[in-house]
């Protein structure tokens, strides 16, 4: 009987661990970021990075496309950005900024770099003269360069 | 594939632990007798860590001299020559010694007088965009000019080092950069003048042109440019650990098992799973070259145990950075010092993360080098302390005592082979003629 207690033990926690597991496999990958919504759905959010696959600890940007409900494309939008790793409550380990892009709707998201694997959020503040929302993006960044 | 590997190794562990303790016999046997089975997850995180993977150099966009030769070679003697100091008796190779892997084997680094950090390695620094245990500068370059004005180090100023180069490579001086127009311009100039000098020597210097401080400053920072290039020629080789994953990714079970004990493999799997150590030492380098605060400050370093917020708040100024007048870059160019994290609670003490390369020869440890082995920084890791100046971002480990023997065991795998063919980038240019 003795014996069975660490077994027992083991079965409990791996099930917790699998439940932590599924909750990761619940966010996109940051090389596949779907479209988002924003919390009230006054605009919509595709973001590409410019590096395919991010790499861990390397600078780089991600071009953003902001349209509205009626996909038109929104210009003259102003941002805030914050975010972090909620898992481990600390911040971004740089402090990016949004700057318009060259067409219609389209931003740079300048100076990102993760320097950890896991969960990351980037939260937005959107605000465009006649409108504002927020916005809130969750993806998993991996180490991947020994694929 | 989007697996955090840390919690299947956890996983692995309760179910080998659980197996373990069913079958397990008197004696405590904990050190392992038989290698661990990689997860494809593990596997992923293991060949991540490995050389192969370690990209092309960053591009020094400040220095456009960071990849010539010429600049590295000039680079190379003046590393080594005592000529540039206060007392003619250190250079940077005083404290960066290459044989004992560009470090010193002290807590803390002595020049002129001794000085209040542990010596960094310097195999690999290339590729960190940030140097200093609190990344003050912004580039090798600019982190040069640092010991050179520092009195506890070299202790000269620039206008001394001016002159030594005037007057001893002049040619290669105007071979790596093209003109001789600064040099020309020192001659009537005072033998020691800098901002950092003594009070004659601030003197002396504030009564300079300012023309001819800028030629001063020119010479100056371009001594940093060629040591720039010289310690971007220190790159780190294979470890014992590289053979190993190799021999995993050309499934070569027996090979790998030659090459890594059990006890070696599952320090590796502590260190990437439940120890979660690639949470920072992450990367063929094994840093994500970034700051933590893994509570080492200790209260007599004042100010200085501030690490990254003082950092961050000195990188941001002066003419010798990305964004300076000596610089070569273009703004764009500087995107790391432009996006840089200055607020937040999580910079108040936070140290570099150092790499891992060589970490067994290079004792003692930490930016106090406070630590005299890797049994006690892996003890420190379990206990994981409170910090004395902000936040600690550690969590005490469950990792037993000989899980930790098998962590330590597993950084000993991580020192450099030796070279089949001398490295004369690893030595004094003297010791090569
Ligand atoms: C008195 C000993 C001493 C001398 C001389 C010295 N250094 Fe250092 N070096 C150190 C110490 C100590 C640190 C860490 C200092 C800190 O972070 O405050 C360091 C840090 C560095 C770093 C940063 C490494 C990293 O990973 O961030 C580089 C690069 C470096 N030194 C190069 C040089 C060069 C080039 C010279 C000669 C111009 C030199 N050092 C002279 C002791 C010395
Ligand atoms: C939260 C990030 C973080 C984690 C997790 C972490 N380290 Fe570190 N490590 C650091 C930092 C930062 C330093 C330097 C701290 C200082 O000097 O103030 C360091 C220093 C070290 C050093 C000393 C290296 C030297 O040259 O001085 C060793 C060895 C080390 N870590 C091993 C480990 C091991 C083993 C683990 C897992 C048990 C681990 N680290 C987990 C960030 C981390």
């Amino acid at each position: 009987m003795n014996r069975l207690i660490p077994l027992l033990l083991a079965l409990v926690l791996a099930s917790v661990a699998s439940q932590t597991l599924a909750q990761e496999q619940d966010y996109p990958n940051v090389n596949e970021l779907p479209v988002k919504q924003s919390m009230q759905g006054v605009y919509t959010l595709a973001a590409r990075p410019s590096l395919q696959p991010v790499r861990l600890n390397a600078m780089h940007y991600w071009v953003l496309q902001l349209t509205d409900a009626d996909n038109a494309a929104v210009s003259n939008a102003r941002f805030k950005i914050d975010g972090g790793m909620p898992g481990h409550g600390h911040g971004l380990p740089t402090s990016p900024a949004i700057v318009p892009g060259d067409a219609p709707g389209e931003y740079v998201l300048r100076g990102l770099r993760f320097n950890m694997s896991g969960i990351w959020e980037l939260r937005l503040e959107i605000d465009d003269g006649d409108r504002s929302d927020k916005l809130q993006l969750l993806f998993v960044v991996e180490d991947t360069t020994g694929n | 594939m989007s697996v955090r590997p840390g919690l299947w190794s956890l996983l692995w562990l309760c179910v080998f632990m659980a197996v373990a303790a069913c079958s397990q016999s008197d004696d405590q046997a904990a050190v392992a007798t038989a290698p661990p089975q990689w997860t494809d997850e593990e596997l992923t995180v293991i060949r991540s860590l490995s050389l192969r993977n370690l990209p092309p150099l960053p591009v020094s966009a400040s220095n456009r001299h960071a990849d010539h030769d010429s600049a590295a070679k000039l680079g190379q003697q003046l590393f080594f020559d005592t000529r540039l100091s206060a007392n003619g008796k250190v250079s940077c190779a005083s404290c960066h010694q290459p044989q004992q892997d560009f470090t010193d084997g002290l807590p803390r680094g002595v020049g002129i007088a001794a000085v209040d950090r542990h010596t960094m390695s310097l195999i690999g620094v290339a590729y960190s965009p940030w140097l200093f245990w609190d990344g003050r500068a912004d580039s090798l370059w600019r982190q040069a000019l640092g010991p050179l004005e520092d009195g506890r180090e070299h202790g000269g100023t620039r206008t001394r080092y001016a002159h030594v180069i005037a007057k001893h490579y002049r040619d290669a001086y105007a071979d790596v950069f093209g003109t001789t127009a600064e040099l020309d311009a020192l001659k009537d100039l005072p033998p020691s003048a800098g901002p950092l000098g003594n009070l004659d020597e601030l003197t002396a210097w504030e009564q300079m042109d300012a023309d001819d401080r800028d030629a001063v400053n020119q010479v100056f920072a371009n001594i940093g440019k060629a040591m720039e290039a010289y310690q971007r020629r220190l790159l780190p080789r294979p470890s014992r650990f590289d053979d190993y994953v190799e021999a995993l990714a050309a499934n070569e079970p027996d090979r790998a098992n030659a090459l890594l004990s059990p006890d070696e493999q599952h320090g590796l799997r502590l260190f990437i799973g439940a120890a979660d150590c690639t949470h920072c030492h992450n990367g063929p380098l094994l840093s994500n070259n970034d700051f933590h605060n893994t509570a080492i400050a200790t209260a007599d370093e004042f100010t200085l145990g501030e690490g990254r917020l003082r950092g961050v708040h000195l990188v941001k100024q002066g003419e010798f950075s990305c964004l300076g007048t000596y610089s070569d870059a273009e703004p764009d160019d500087c995107m790391e010092l432009r996006y840089v994290k200055d607020k937040g609670a999580e910079l108040v003490s936070a140290f570099r993360t150092p790499t891992l390369r060589n970490v067994a020869r290079t004792a003692p440890y930490m930016h106090h080098g406070n630590f005299s082995s890797l049994e006690q920084v892996v003890a420190h890791y379990v206990t994981a302390p409170d910090s004395v100046f902000g936040k600690s971002e550690l969590l005490p480990l469950e990792v037993d005592a000989d899980q930790q023997k098998q962590l330590v065991a597993f950084l000993h795998t991580l020192n450099e082979k030796p070279a089949e063919v001398a490295d004369a980038w690893r030595a004094s240019p003297t010791a090569a003629e």
